[in-house]
């Protein structure tokens, strides 16, 4: 019975959705979505609260919520957060708000997937994209927290964008010996 | 114009999704049960159908098997609030072309529909996470190595899709044609229906979140 509850609300939200209605509808909607799903399908408490998943989802969640914009994140596999992972997730979500805040796209992509040795994360808007050296001196956004930090913990990122294309943010940074 | 037939229980999506596809697709009916459904769908012989993946007396995949046993060509779409993988791995080996969440916009669910209709596969940037998840290298030797792995560029391929590209941006990205981006996804797709790894089910029943 309870399943079934939560069901309904679960389609109640997804119709909420695929209305043209304003973004604020559908941001609401998706928090509370989201709200569901993590009381719905949590895992046994404190079993995944230090991994990158746990930062991820916390990431896009609050991204989300404060620029009512679709985060969509696809995750391959999971790994304990250390320094390097850490600054991944940092320069992950600075990607992710330029790109709600910046590209007007519908909807921001995010795939990350752990590899045996490094960890690459996939920041993608289908937006505006733009020029790297129209951007002013006093946005150091993309310099300083995205490609500073990856630099400083041994990673590396591109960031590939044309005014028009959209833009696609890559990230990589290695995985520390455990 | 397509048929389409919807297997779903929750009667205001169900009247929702059928007068967004009313202009471009013929409904030719609906069902909110899976055993009002295969008599109902071997009846009214659809093109496409779309498949809630819940349903109140059992789950949709056991709708698919059933109706793909006596009319192999109706092709089958999963559309469901789940995203577990449990329920996507289940629906996709039932022989489901696709599988898309419920907050899909209108106009890229028509797109589904068309593509499926035409043999085509139809992965969501969440379903090719979970394919690659499930084709990682960390499990032991595949049985059959045709069907047990994914080729470089089959992989190549689900990583952009998970990224968020179109099947067109792909091809574009990896200078190979469009068809050919088809082509690769639909081998995918028929690796992860009839592959005999164990793994596959046991590792999605260690994805389920609950």
């Amino acid at each position: 019975m309870a399943a079934h509850l939560h069901d309904s609300v679960l389609q109640t939200l997804a119709l909420i959705q695929r209305t043209e209605d304003p973004a604020e509808m559908v941001a609401l909607a998706r928090g509370q979505e989201r709200e569901l799903r993590a009381w719905l399908y949590s895992k046994a408490p404190g079993a995944r609260a230090d991994s990158l998943s746990a930062a991820l989802d916390d990431a896009a969640a609050e991204v989300e919520h404060t620029h009512r914009t679709p985060i969509e994140l696809v995750l391959v596999d999971d790994c304990p957060l250390d320094d390097g992972v850490r600054a991944l997730v940092h320069a992950c979500r600075e990607a992710i708000v330029n790109a709600a805040r910046h590209s007007r796209a519908r909807r921001v992509s995010v795939y990350v997937e752990v590899e045996d040795d490094r960890v690459v994360a996939f920041v993608r808007d289908q937006g505006i994209g733009f020029a790297r050296e129209a951007v002013p001196a006093d946005r150091r956004g993309i310099a300083e927290s995205i490609e500073g930090r990856m630099e400083r913990n041994g990673g590396v990122a591109v960031i590939e964008t044309a005014p028009g294309r959209g833009t696609e943010v890559r990230l990589a940074v290695p995985r520390s010996r455990a | 114009m397509i048929r389409v037939f919807l297997v779903e229980d929750h009667t205001l999506f169900a009247s929702g999704v059928r007068s967004e596809l009313g202009g471009s697709f013929e409904v030719a009916g609906r069902a909110s049960t899976a055993a009002e459904a295969v008599p109902a769908i071997l009846e009214a012989d659809p093109d496409v159908v779309l498949l809630d993946v819940h349903l109140p007396d059992g789950s949709g995949a056991r709708v698919a098997e059933r109706v793909l046993a006596e009319r192999p060509r109706i092709r089958f779409l999963a559309l469901s609030v789940s995203d577990a993988a449990e329920d996507v791995i289940e629906t996709i080996r039932a022989g489901a072309r696709g599988y898309v969440t419920k907050s899909i916009s209108p106009g890229e669910l028509a797109d589904a529909i068309r593509r499926v209709h035409e043999g085509d596969a139809v992965f969501s940037p969440r379903l090719a996470g979970f394919v690659l998840d499930a084709f990682a290298g960390r499990v032991p030797p595949p049985i059959d190595p045709e069907l047990d792995q994914l080729t470089a560029r089959e992989r190549e391929v689900l990583r952009h899709i998970a990224r968020g590209y179109t099947y067109k941006e792909i091809a574009r990205a990896l200078h190979i044609s469009a068809k050919t981006v088809e082509t690769h996804v639909s081998a995918v797709l028929r690796k992860l229906q009839l592959t005999n790894r164990h793994q596959l089910s046991r590792w999605a029943s260690d994805r389920r979140l609950v």
